[in-house]
């Protein structure tokens, strides 16, 4: 077994909680996500949906931010420990409603994966 | 039970976002790279996680160790698709061949990658660091190219009538005699910044995988980038070697040398070139 699971939660609790945006992460819809592999597959699922999340919000993240040196000052933030509290006080001095584009971001990464599954 | 999600697809929609990320964001990644700085640190939850893995190569090696089973058990992915819908696949692909030369580009370009990626068993994309110059186009019979300065034209042990090329490729010689067998050539003068990144595009693309797409005959040929096509690509838009030509029947009376060109995802060098029946 690969991950400390929750009863009837098929996230690997593991895995999510490294992220610095774990607080932000739509789980239910998340773990509904995962219910659509099959058991053996769902942990390698949950990898691939993180990366993607993590693509994703880095992508918006460098967009927001304006100026190149604060740029490479989060890539460095990510790069030292990622599940740092710094990162969010850092996005939150940076640019304001970061929390609701994080939320945002997750949510359209999520529904983009799950559209690009259906077709 | 009947699961809705493949693993497959799930894995080159990431890929596709990665391909994306890296376009979107060259400069702060060229900054990285030149701090030490790897990518692989952030931003690709997979990787190097405190509890999970320690480097890429984990997780390149989960890939390729379903990609391998995936082949040895003859393509498992392959019998997911009816025949129905794999005619279907090759019939849209046979539509470029009555089309000029180009980029296919947007959604039909992701459809196809999945489509191919589906039938193949393993990843093949046409977004990478560097766009390739053409997607679809004409295919012309290249000669062999020169592994070594002592190679001759009797070293090769197949259509000796194909003769040696006399200059070696852009990339030098070829050194392995198996990679020299399935190359292909590409105009990469059209690849975007060729001149102001002259080195940094010849070292990537040198021996880069590919797959091309022969959709008349049913065939895909994985092969490596050996050389830059050597005339103006008007008549033809790709070059491909000796045996690619013959083995893969790109000038059968089907196909007339109509192609389509992806590169493949393979960074442990796992997937064998030569001629897969699609």
């Amino acid at each position: 077994m690969n991950s400390v699971a929750v009863a009837h939660d098929l996230i690997p609790v593991d895995l999510f909680k490294v992220l610095y945006y774990k607080k932000f992460l739509p789980l239910e819809k998340i773990n509904q996500f995962l219910s659509n592999f099959p058991d053996k597959e769902q942990f390698e699922a949950a990898q691939n949906l993180i990366a993607i999340f993590d693509l994703n919000l880095t992508d918006t993240i460098l967009e927001k931010i304006i100026d190149k040196e604060n740029k490479i000052e989060f890539m460095r933030l990510c790069n030292l420990k990622y599940d740092d509290p710094k990162i969010l006080d850092f996005l939150t001095d940076e640019f304001v409603d970061s929390e609701n584009i994080i939320k945002e971001t997750l949510e359209r990464s999520l529904l983009s994966t799950m559209q690009s599954l259906k077709e | 039970m009947i699961y809705m999600y493949s693993l497959l697809r799930l894995k080159l929609h990431l890929q596709k976002n990665k391909t994306d990320f890296i376009a979107n964001n060259k400069e702060v990644l060229e900054y990285l790279k030149d701090k030490n700085i790897t990518i692989e640190n952030f931003g690709f939850g997979e990787y190097n996680r405190q509890n999970f893995g320690s480097s890429t190569a984990k997780f390149d090696e989960n890939i390729l160790q379903e990609i391998s089973e995936k082949i040895s058990t003859d393509h498992n992915l392959a019998t997911k698709l009816t025949i129905e819908e794999k005619e279907l696949i090759l019939n849209k692909i046979r539509e470029f061949t009555h089309i000029p030369a180009g980029k296919i580009g947007g959604e039909t370009e992701l459809y196809f990658e999945q489509q191919i990626s589906d039938i193949l068993g393993f990843i093949v994309t046409s977004q990478d660091e560097y766009l390739m110059p053409y997607n679809f186009g004409t295919m012309k019979a290249e000669p062999h190219l020169k592994t070594s300065p002592f190679d001759n034209l009797e070293s090769h042990d197949f259509c000796l009538s194909a003769g040696l090329e006399t200059n070696r490729s852009i990339f030098g010689y070829f050194g392995k005699k198996e990679l020299e067998k399935y190359y292909i050539s590409l105009p990469l003068n059209l690849v975007q910044g060729f001149e102001k990144d002259y080195q940094n595009i010849v070292s990537w693309f040198k021996h880069k995988k590919v797959v091309v797409i022969n959709p008349n005959e049913q065939l895909a040929i994985v092969a490596v980038v050996g050389n830059t096509l050597s005339a103006l690509p008007i008549q033809y838009q790709f070059g491909g070697s000796p045996e690619l030509i013959i083995r893969g029947k790109i000038w059968s009376e089907k196909n007339k040398g109509k192609v389509m060109v992806f590169y493949v995802d393979d960074p442990s060098d796992k997937i064998p070139l030569g001629v897969i029946k699609l």
